[in-house]
């Protein structure tokens, strides 16, 4: 027994061991910049305490990557957006405006003049020049999951230290909201060549020249960024010492952080949390419409929904109100459009179906599916399942079985990509590029896996997507897009179901936060 | 001893192989486009296609298995599809998390219910032994992460006294570790009681107890010693599922550890990142089986006998 007792003893030690080292140091990267700010706010239970300015940030996953070229997921964004800069930028109100670039000018249908603003310093000291910036959009080229933003770019031609040419291979609306992505990042040339000499990765000591330095990363904790002093735009430096974004996985756990003090925000706030929030005196909920559509897709290329008469009884069938309530807590509005109201390229030109479920018989009757019909409807995700269940109790109304198959997320991706499913529900969150959500969802080359889950193939459709990308005339754009809609609504391939609010919950004395209806987030002027 | 030592470690190359092989092919078969997943679903075809291609998803399976051991062998666990870094590296920041939450719980539940188990055996059927069968019960049938919400909303919301979350000094551990090692203390007080049962009524304690040796003496050196190979196996049983099986807790208590790595790696069909977290933990549960195995010839020295 007492040698049972020294063992476990002796294990404890060992643990006790692994416990200091693992703590502190580790695998986790580190910039080597001062860390004392960091220290302060991320310590145990220092919580946020008001007046602090390292700004705790509570999200829901960790990033994959401190390589801009290497991801192309939001979360990873919040570092690398803040770490690096863009040469333009999104306005609240929908526009692009110059950010490292002083000013551009089309000289052609191809061919783009940009022009730097001067004396920008990246966080090591070096100015940004036009070399940085062919650098890092022929690196960006490369890149497997962000090189398709700029594939419409043929060279950079470098004029001088401030002035650049872009060549592009195809005329393309998409090249200046695609440089605000933040796949579209600027980087450091002469920084990430001698890196890549000495055997390391961006990843190890990412730099950049945004408003935050990087500081720390502690896989599956918390990321750290710390405010860069030489910050070249008043506007947009950081009004706070640092970031803190701590990954909390469980949602309840991410609001009761909020609540005790341990955030000071919590991006992205479950729905069923917001009412817990407005009823707290000592925090705020910030809401914005978001450009995020969720809809059942009717897949055209199967009987019954090959009838258009039938894909509109199912608009007139759907009682969408319920819906909102069931799925994300009235968080949100019905929804007839294709495109949500806060995105880019939104025109309300869709048809209104209202609910009517006697229209609905009728056009079912008309169809020859008075009896109604059996179909099966594909989804992943909690969510899904529960607006699905209200359609499908809706359409029993009618005599119509709707089948549900819940799968996992991978397994719907492919097999809806293959066109298996009669009907599946899906969602949209539109980013800054109208093209990016007209193309994958409409055309005909795109019609399974590459988004567009109808199977819906017009090629009028097809020619109003490709002049709406091209067409240099705002006008001409602005008919295209509403003619899609009204399309596409007419021909009624989906049932859309709602728009989801976007939730920001916060510390009601934090102040300067700016929500972004698409989830792009900027956290630089937010402070205490 | 040591050769026995020795021959068992030699046995997790052929059990490294044998997991390797299942879950490199489960995950082959399972339906889901890895590049799709890593891309999102606005990306283009021809980004999807050309992301396949650059991480070799094209290839056969078998080529791809065969790649994949071939740098197995030379310790390299791959890289990861989704971040692009060695898995080893990722791995080797968030396992010592994992490990120390395990522990920590394992020992808990150790510390509360070998003496919960003797108590509830020496005193069958009294009031005590009630109360703790009954709350082994409901520690068995409470999900863990019920247990830790509830557990947060008491000692962190209301009482303020440990963090919500995190793994930052030794008041983050103490709530993930009761939610964690409730479970498993339920479990071990059960096989203790029901072990120690056995072991009172053997004719060897009546004679020790007849010769007039103290109850406690009775209990504690000669009973609890013959009760405990049934309890180590247990112990042993439950720290490989707790290394594993922690994916709830950590979630919970934002503990950065291996369980959520693994379940974002699955969900995003990251075969490499998979296969490393499979990997280290077979390692693990071998390592901990050949311990409990080495700690029953502590325990009987008929068994220690054998070894020699």
């Amino acid at each position: 027994m007492r040698k049972l007792v020294s063992v476990l003893i002796a294990g404890a030690m060992c643990v006790s061991l692994l416990t200091a080292c693992g703590g502190s140091s580790g695998p986790s990267s580190s910039g080597g910049a001062d860390s004392g700010a960091a220290a302060e706010g991320s310590g145990a239970g220092s919580a946020q305490a008001v007046g602090s300015s390292m700004i705790n940030i509570g999200i829901k996953a960790d990033l994959t990557s401190l390589d801009p070229h290497n991801h192309n997921d939001t979360i990873s964004a919040y570092a690398t957006r803040h770490i690096y800069n863009n040469l333009v930028k999104l306005m609240p109100d929908n526009t692009f405006a110059g950010n490292l670039a002083e000013s551009w000018e089309f000289k052609d249908d191809v061919t783009v003049e940009f022009t730097l603003k001067e004396g920008i310093k990246f966080h090591n000291g070096e100015t940004l020049t036009s070399e940085d910036v062919k650098f890092s959009l022929e690196r960006q080229k490369e890149s497997p999951k962000v090189g398709h933003l700029v594939s419409m770019i043929d060279s950079v031609e470098v004029v001088d230290d401030t002035h650049f040419i872009i060549h592009m291979n195809t005329p393309s609306n998409a090249l200046i909201s695609s440089l605000n992505h933040s796949g579209c990042a600027i980087m450091c040339k002469s920084y990430v060549e001698g890196l890549e000499a000495e055997g390391k990765t961006v990843e190890d000591a990412p730099m950049g020249c945004g408003p935050y330095k990087f500081e720390e990363w502690n896989p599956g904790a918390s990321f750290t960024l710390v405010k860069f002093d030489d910050y070249f735009d008043p506007e947009t430096a950081a009004q706070n010492d640092g970031l803190v974004f701590k990954v909390i996985p469980e949602e309840s756990a991410r609001t009761i952080a909020l609540e005790t003090g341990e955030l000071d925000m919590v991006i992205d706030l479950n729905t069923t949390d917001a009412n817990r929030v407005r009823d707290n005196a000592s925090l705020a909920l910030d809401e914005c419409d978001s450009t995020h559509v969720e809809y059942l897709a009717l897949n055209v290329e199967k009987a019954p929904f090959d009838n258009k008469l039938v894909r509109q009884a199912l608009n007139y069938a759907v009682k969408k109100d319920d819906i909102v309530i069931a799925a994300i807590d009235g968080e949100g509005d019905p929804f007839h459009n294709y495109i949500g109201t806060a995105a880019i390229g939104y025109y309300d030109t869709a048809v209104d179906y209202e609910y009517n479920p006697d229209k609905a018989k009728e056009l079912l009757a008309e169809a020859g599916y008075a009896d109604g019909f059996t179909f099966n409807c594909y989804l992943a995700g909690e969510i899904r399942a529960r607006s699905a269940t209200i359609i499908q109790a809706n359409l029993a109304e009618l005599g119509i079985t709707m089948n549900i198959e819940q799968m996992e997320a991978s397994t719907f991706y492919e097999r809806t990509g293959k066109g298996e499913h009669d009907s599946c529900i899906a969602g949209w969150v539109a980013n800054a590029e109208p093209d990016n959500t007209y193309r994958p969802l409409f055309i005909s080359a795109n019609a399974g896996a590459g988004g567009n889950r109808s199977f819906y193939k017009n090629p009028e459709v097809d020619k109003l997507v490709d002049d709406a990308a091209v067409n240099r005339d705002p006008a001409a754009v602005q008919k295209d897009y509403e003619t899609i809609l009204q399309t596409v609504s007419d021909d009624a391939i989906w049932v859309p179901l709602y728009t989801k609010k976007g939730l920001v919950a916060r510390n009601k004395d934090l102040q300067g936060f700016v929500i972004s209806p698409i989830s792009m987030h900027d956290f630089y002027g937010v402070h205490y | 001893m040591h050769k026995y030592v020795i021959k068992r470690l030699l046995m997790l190359i052929p059990v490294i192989v044998g997991v390797s092989f299942l879950v490199f092919f489960i995950m082959s078969l399972a339906p889901g486009d890895t590049a799709r997943m890593i891309l999102g679903d606005d990306a283009p075809i021809e980004a999807v296609e050309a992301l396949r291609e650059e991480l070799g998803l094209n290839d056969p399976v078998l080529v791809r298995y065969a790649h994949y051991m071939l740098d197995l062998l030379h310790g390299d666990l791959g890289t990861s599809y989704k971040s692009n870094r060695p898995v080893f590296s990722e791995i080797a920041a968030r396992f010592p998390a994992t490990f120390r939450l395990s522990f920590w719980g394992m020992l808990f539940a150790v510390a509360l219910s070998i003496p919960i188990g003797i108590i509830s055996a020496t005193r069958q059927y009294s009031i005590a032994d009630s109360i703790s069968m009954v709350l082994a019960l409901l520690g068995v049938a409470t999900p863990n992460f019920w247990l830790g919400l509830m557990l947060i909303i008491a000692f962190s919301l209301n009482l303020r006294w440990f963090p919500s979350g995190g793994a930052e000094g030794w008041k983050s551990l103490v709530l993930p570790v009761i939610t964690l090692g409730t479970g498993c203390m339920a479990n071990i007080t059960r096989t203790t009681r029901s072990s120690m049962l056995e072991v009172i009524r053997q004719d060897y304690i009546r004679t020790a107890k007849a010769k007039g040796v103290s109850h406690s003496k009775v209990i504690n050196k000669h009973a609890l010693k013959n009760a405990l190979i049934p309890v180590v196996t247990v112990i042993g049983l439950q720290f490989g599922a707790l290394l594993g099986g922690a994916v709830l807790t950590e979630a919970v208590f934002a503990w950065p550890g291996l369980g959520t790595y693994l379940v974002n790696s699955i969900k995003a069909k990251d075969t490499p990142a998979v296969l490393g977290c499979v990997i280290i933990f077979s390692i693990c549960f071998s390592i901990v089986n050949l311990g409990v195995d080495l700690l029953y010839a502590y325990i009987d020295p008929r068994i220690k006998s054998k070894y020699k």
